[in-house]
């Protein structure tokens, strides 16, 4: 850090020396601090998209077990209990039901 | 239609600079979500691993929250990204081994520093010439100020000085900051 203030400081310039190098001193902890908090910013923004996506993969993926369940005519008749096909339970199929409905 | 959306999203960054410029710290992070995704892709697109992408990003939004009371943003016309994809790049092809710190990183740079600082203001004398330097920064013109605050303390290269404050070369850089030095140490001379 001396090095960048000797190069225009002589030696007589002890003052304004001391003072340089506490004011660089301080701009390089505004830096600092600026740069963790765009650190967590990028972090927070990282995890939110990551959530986001996965809630999409997620959404999309049920979407097409459901569809896929559904196409088996033994898994919609609800009235006869555990006369699907085994691949999904009443309680999912009821759930997912009345979240389309919603 | 694009055309129209284009000069929408212009509209929305010089709007954002300007409350930056007004030290709203809502207008430099909603700068951030917008662009900092585009920076990334831009400097790993370039050749940067994934890891230290942000980094050269990060390099970029300082230089901005830096300099955005600048001679060069007064006037600014147009979009913010062009101008941080050229910063994050610079920053990537001047460090290109840099290695990415993490936040862990980061805070233990910060600790290390405040420490340094603390010792250094205590000693009454410093702190005395620390302010004393302060208040005759404000006394030498504003343009000598921000010329000493973005080339000396903030460590900005001639070059971008070059551009960011409208001088006509890197020499005119060297001189003015001579000029400015000069002015300064008269002025601290002249208080002690």
């Amino acid at each position: 850090m001396k090095d960048v203030i000797n190069e225009f400081l002589s030696e007589d310039d002890s003052e304004l020396r001391e003072a340089f190098n506490i004011l660089k001193m301080e701009a390089k902890l505004d830096d600092l601090k600026l740069r963790r908090k765009l650190m967590k910013l990028h972090n927070e923004n990282s995890l939110i998209k990551a959530i986001n996506e996965s809630k999409i993969q997620n959404e999309n993926a049920l979407e097409q077990f459901m569809q896929a369940a559904l196409m088996d005519q033994k898994a919609i008749d609800l009235d006869k209990p555990n006369s699907h096909s085994g691949l999904v339970t009443d309680n999912v199929i009821y759930q997912f039901l009345s979240e389309k409905e919603k | 239609m694009a055309l129209q959306r284009n000069r929408t999203l212009i509209q929305d960054d010089i709007i954002l600079l300007k409350h930056m410029q007004q030290g709203e710290e809502w207008a430099f992070n909603q700068l951030y979500l917008k662009y900092n995704s585009k920076v990334i892709y831009h400097v790993v697109n370039k050749g940067c691993s994934s890891a230290n992408a942000p980094e050269c990003c990060h390099d970029a939004f300082i230089r901005l929250y830096k300099t955005c009371r600048s001679s060069f943003f007064d006037d600014y016309q147009g979009s913010l990204e062009p101008w941080l994809k050229k910063v994050a790049y610079r920053t990537f092809l001047k460090g290109i081994s840099k290695k990415g710190k993490t936040i862990e990183e980061i805070d233990e740079l910060i600790v290390q520093v405040e420490d340094i600082l603390s010792d250094l203001i205590k000693n009454e004398e410093y702190k005395g010439k620390r302010d004393l330097v302060i208040e005759c920064l404000d006394r030498i013109g504003s343009r000598c100020k921000e010329l000493i605050q973005l080339h000396i303390f903030g460590e900005i290269p001639a070059n971008e000085i070059v551009e960011l404050m409208n001088y006509n070369s890197v020499e005119v850089v060297y001189t003015s900051k001579n000029r400015c030095i000069e002015n300064l140490k008269t002025r601290v001379q002249n208080l002690m």
